[in-house]
């Protein structure tokens, strides 16, 4: 029987997901994060198993689907392609369109092209929506495009305008800088004349034209003279943005066939610095929620519904941007900076859909604790504290609003830090092993030949740091795939001791010199390790009878307070 | 029912399809050609170069 209060009207429920909320560091400061210490007083607190690998994408599929990683299909950030062995990312994918007409340099479609989720199983919210049970799905990872029950609104995955996970723009008219690319950005040399300087902002490859040149627009910006103020304007946008400050969210429709068809995208200015060089910072295009040209909400009027009532906010699966700070774009104040305005979209969205919260379950996402920690965590706590702090009074203004619903708080793995990187590819050729087998991902090993599995597990287990003797490589797991999942499963899961893990040439499949190398990054800390080294933390208003609860047993926890009996397909049990 | 479109093949690219149907035990070279076809749309789809699908996931913070 269905938990029903009235009527149409069910319990509510409410779940916040905390990305990368660790146990170890939520239990040094208990004093001053006093509303999750509340929660646990008054209800219960737990460590959480996560996925192995403990991998958002991973982790948050085996959430939503209550599968194991065998049976969804995500196996690492990044998925191969068993026929050319390129990586790609693992949770969806564009397919263009069938059919085109060519049209001078236009390359017209006649059918739509579609973004699909690359993720098996069902979301569990999607029951509870079968059976009339309003559910509100905000920012879930693993996630785009949104399924298609209730509200939801994409997160993790959505990707900027480019089809990038993020690509910002670096402006400079230092002499010594030259336009290039780097990780995660483009730098771009400019002329300033007379303080006004006339800057090309690229948006989407244009898919119309058979070059796929990038569509572009032209962002004027005309700096005072005499104070550190500049004015910028982006077609009919215009912002007043002080050194060492940033614009709103600034819309522009990119043209993709001149007067006919356009594709909107918004972007963030920071005014790093006016005088006496000039550096602008220029946030990735971002999908404009108002008029959604990639598939962010279900429905697609969702979005743009919420955004008149709660502003834009950033749409980008990751909007914190790690690689402008490891680029030397951003120092850490400026960086600090932009994750402020992330989590400001973030509480402003959180108030809107607890405002529009009725009945029925809503799931609410925080990315703030994770990203900040892969730049703090260790050498920083300070800074990373005033994060979980913020944290901490959302999850207190949920408890205040509302009272009397469930409430769990939840997150997918914990951190450790990452002082050595493992160059897994270089370690099999000098065993005599490249030829059988290879590494791709943050975790993954593919085998070409199974026979030398036992050999391989074997020796992982036995590899130790040159520099210091100690074992880097705690657990070697099979994948155990579906027979849907055997063509792009890894064959085995790498899980490193803490302070180790893949190194970033491994991740996409290459092997630099040398078998381990200190990881002399910004991003100085990560979880893609062994999942005991790394569990998540999980907080709930009722008790917890599990003993060692999972992350799978969530979704059919979760189902139970509706009285939603579990579905054949997941294996988890319930830990109330 | 599904609806049909007739396609021209050029005879002797016909006859060998033909022939390899009948040896990869297709029922019928109408089957074997459709999924040539959406063999063919399959790496059409996927055709990015390596550099634009790593530079797609860079973003991550992941990789660099």
């Amino acid at each position: 029987m269905l938990a029903a209060c009235s009527r149409g009207t069910y319990k509510k429920v409410i779940v916040i997901g905390v990305d990368g909320m660790d146990p170890v560091f939520v239990e040094r400061h208990w004093a001053d994060l006093p509303n999750l210490a509340r929660l646990r007083e008054r209800g219960s607190y737990s460590h959480l198993e996560t996925t192995d690998p403990p991998q958002s994408p991973v982790a948050w599929s085996t959430f939503i689907t209550g599968l194991d990683p065998g049976e969804h299909g995500i196996f690492d950030f990044v998925h191969r392609d068993p026929a050319t062995l390129e990586p790609y990312l693992s949770t969806d994918k564009t397919i263009g369109p069938r059919f085109t007409l060519s049209l001078g340099p236009y390359q017209l479609p006649l059918s739509p092209s579609r973004v699909v989720s690359l993720r098996k199983g069902r979301a569990f919210w999607e029951y509870l929506s079968d059976r009339g049970i309003a559910v509100t799905i905000v920012r879930i990872p693993a996630n785009y495009p949104p399924s298609a029950a209730g509200h939801e609104l994409a997160g993790m995955g959505t990707p900027d305008l480019r089809g990038t996970q993020g690509t910002f723009t670096y402006y400079t008219d230092d002499p010594a800088e030259t336009s290039h690319e780097v990780s995660g950005g483009l730098i771009r040399k400019v002329e300033v004349t007379g303080g006004h300087a006339e800057l090309t902002v690229e948006g989407p490859p244009n898919t119309l034209r058979r070059d796929h040149a990038y569509a572009s627009v032209q962002l004027i910006v005309d700096v005072d003279p005499d104070r550190p103020y500049s004015r910028m304007q982006v077609g009919d946008t215009m912002a007043i943005v002080r050194e060492g400050e940033w614009s709103g969210w600034m819309p522009a429709d990119f043209p993709l066939l001149p007067h006919a068809v356009s594709a909107r995208g918004m972007f963030r200015v920071f005014a790093k610095q006016l005088h006496p060089r000039f550096e602008l910072y220029l946030s990735p295009v971002n999908v404009d929620p108002e008029d959604a040209a990639l598939p962010i909400s279900t429905p697609r009027s969702y979005a743009r519904d919420v955004a008149a009532s709660a502003g834009r906010w950033s749409t980008l699966g990751i909007p914190e941007d790690t690689s402008a700070l490891r680029q030397g774009v951003f120092d850490l104040p400026e960086f600090l900076s932009q994750t402020h305005l992330v989590f400001d979209d973030e509480q402003r969205l959180l108030a809107e859909s607890l405002r529009r919260f009725t009945s029925g379950f809503l799931f609410f996402y925080f990315s703030v604790v994770d990203e900040n920690s892969h730049i703090l965590w260790g050498r920083h706590d300070s800074e990373l504290l005033e994060i979980y702090r913020a944290a901490d009074a959302s999850i207190g203004e949920v408890m205040r609003r509302e009272p009397e619903a469930e409430l769990m708080v939840m997150s997918d793995h914990g951190f450790a830090a990452f002082d050595r990187a493992v160059n897994l590819n270089t370690w099999l050729i000098s065993r005599g092993l490249r030829t059988k087998a290879y590494a791709l991902g943050l975790n993954g090993l593919y085998l070409t030949d199974k026979l030398v599995e036992p050999e391989v597990r074997r020796e992982l287990l036995e590899f130790r740091d040159p520099a210091n003797g100690h074992l880097m490589i705690a657990s070697v797991t099979p994948t155990n795939p579906s027979p849907d999942n055997r063509s792009i499963a890894p064959d085995l899961i790498v899980g490193y001791s803490a302070g180790y893990r893949a190194s970033w040439q491994t991740a996409l499949g290459a092997a630099p010199e040398g078998l381990v190398t200190d990881n002399d990054d910004a991003w100085i800390a990560d979880h893609c390790i062994d999942p005991r080294e790394v569990p998540a933390v999980l907080f709930t208003t009722r008790a917890i009878r599990a003993e060692a609860p999972k992350l799978k047993d969530l979704p059919v926890s979760l189902l139970a307070l509706y009285g939603v009996a579990r579905p054949a397909q997941m294996t988890g049990q319930s830990v109330f | 029912m599904l609806s049909k479109t007739t396609v021209k093949l050029n005879k002797a690219i016909c006859a060998r399809a033909r022939l390899a149907a009948e040896a990869a035990g297709y029922s019928s070279l109408e089957e074997f050609v459709e999924h040539a076809v959406e063999k063919e749309l399959a790496n059409h789809e996927q055709s990015l170069s390596k550099d634009e699908l790593v530079r797609k996931l860079k973003g991550l913070g992941y990789l660099k």
